[in-house]
């Protein structure tokens, strides 16, 4: 024990008084001595200024008893270790202080070496108690400090994203301009350059946008709205989009919808974004088949409503399979991109209440199935 | 006086080496507490009787149970029986004339055995 703790010692007759105070002091203790419950009260009213009580039960006025309740009903004295001692045929009041809460119980006339013991034993499981205490409130506040750390990163983030995003609408804004008005006037290369500089401007785009709607989604920002869809007809035109690009890679890209049309309540944009960010995907892992086939369809199985997009590539390696919508995860971390946009599907799928699974097609690549409740 | 193993005076009613060894061996501690019983607990039996005279058998109670611990802390075993009898008979309200002669008896024993060591 490094600290000398101060030991009340709370005794009517001045022989146990002695005793204990020589025992005490002889462990190294500072030993404070009342002669009565009143004195002890009186003292103990200023607050927590004991470590550990030596309380004689039988007291005239005020006893063990009544100091022993005023400690522990006290929040502030509660935790402070009490030793109650009495003679040993008193099992009633043994069992009375177990029940007020006292640490230890003590025999008269004294054994010195078993009292060493327990009063060693109090104040070691009291210091133990203090520091985890202490470490608690650390570890809570350490909590609160990094979570208000990642909120204002997060914010950061998110601002110099926005300003990016003007940015680039600038740039890609003006680029199409100067291929608009000069397009015509440049020879061959110099329209391949300015091709090259739309392309990558576009690719950021991509990317800032992702993360954008991912940052929204993550705030809640993002609630999915309600209107009349024409089902079809969004795959279709979204499907468009990538047609061009697929075809750039020797592929094809097939649609095929079930015969009932299906118009429902949903988020359009919300769902475009969804389609759009499954066909980066696609584009971007899908199609090393040499000559690769992209499907989407479309189908309704009892009340879902179910999309499905399917390539004919190399697949997702099982041991991976769960992690792929997991944010930033990257099946290899080389790929161009952040690993956002499944993450982005699949928050925003079950924002609409719905879910997305992916497994492997009957051509060996991959499968991504988006089912979502029909509401009319 | 040296804290030896041995070198306790051997007085009739009180187990000197128990009793230190059971205050963690301090025989400095041991003198002073003997010092001071006569004037704190030779008159218990005294203060028993009159308190139960005044009906207050509470504080009856309190020094009987004293007593017992004190005798037994200073290796006053025969004293500590019979203020342990005196202590039961309050408890079961029984007449303890008796046992509060014995104790008498005992005290007076103990208190001159106490002048010896002085």
């Amino acid at each position: 024990m490094e600290n000398a703790a101060r030991v009340l010692i709370v005794d009517d007759t001045e022989l146990n008084r002695e005793v204990l105070e020589g025992l005490v002091a002889s462990l190294g203790h500072q030993p404070m001595v009342v002669s009565s419950g009143k004195e002890a009260l009186a003292l103990l009213s200023k607050g927590p200024v004991v470590d550990l009580i030596l309380l004689d039960i039988l007291m005239p006025e005020v006893s063990g008893f009544d100091v022993l309740q005023f400690v522990k009903n006290d929040e502030h004295l509660a935790r402070i270790p009490v030793i109650m001692i009495s003679i040993v045929d008193e099992i009633e009041s043994i069992v009375r202080c177990i029940e007020l809460g006292a640490d230890d119980f003590m025999t008269k006339p004294f054994n010195a070496i078993l009292l060493k013991a327990r009063i060693n034993a109090c104040l070691a499981r009291k210091e133990f108690e203090d520091k985890e205490k202490q470490f608690n409130f650390w570890l809570a506040d350490s909590y609160q400090k990094l979570q208000k750390a990642e909120q204002t990163r997060d914010e950061m983030f998110n601002m110099i994203v926005h300003d990016m995003n003007n940015s680039l609408l600038m740039l890609l804004g003006e680029t199409e301009m100067l291929a608009h008005t000069l397009g015509s006037q440049m020879d061959e290369e110099a329209n391949e350059s300015i091709t090259n500089i739309s392309t990558a401007g576009k690719q950021i785009q991509s990317m800032v946008g992702v993360i954008l709607d991912v940052s929204r989604m993550e705030k809640g920002q993002i609630s999915p709205m309600r209107e009349e869809v024409d089902v079809y007809q969004l795959v279709r035109s979204t499907a468009k989009q990538y047609e061009k690009e697929i075809k750039n890679h020797g592929g094809a890209l097939t649609t095929s919808f079930s015969p009932m049309e299906i118009i429902c309540q949903l988020d359009r944009k919300l769902l475009q974004r969804i389609l759009q960010n499954l066909l980066t995907n696609v584009v971007k892992h899908g199609l090393t088949h040499e000559t690769p086939a992209v499907h989407l369809d479309v189908c309704v199985d009892d009340t879902l409503m179910k999309i499905r997009v399917t390539d004919n590539g190399s697949g997702i390696p099982e041991d991976k399979a769960d992690k792929i919508f997991n944010k930033y995860y990257k099946i290899n971390p080389r790929n161009k991109g952040l690993g956002l946009g499944l993450a982005f599907c699949k928050m925003a799928i079950e924002a609409m209440g719905g879910s997305i699974m992916a497994d492997a097609s009957t051509s060996g690549g991959a499968r991504f199935t988006l089912s979502l409740p029909i509401l009319k | 006086m040296a804290r030896g193993e041995n070198t306790f005076p051997q007085i009739a009613g009180l187990n000197i080496a128990h009793a230190v060894e059971m205050i963690g061996g301090n025989y400095t501690l041991y003198r002073r507490l003997i010092g001071k019983f006569p004037k704190n607990h030779g008159k218990a039996v005294t203060e028993i009787q009159s308190a139960l005279e005044n009906g207050d058998r509470d504080l009856a109670y309190r020094v009987a149970h004293s007593l017992k611990s004190v005798a037994g802390t200073i290796g006053a075993e025969e004293l500590q029986n019979c203020a342990a009898s005196v202590v039961v008979g309050l408890k079961k309200d029984m007449d303890i004339s008796e046992q509060l002669e014995e104790t008498e008896r005992v005290m007076q024993e103990i208190l001159q055995s106490i002048k010896q060591l002085e």
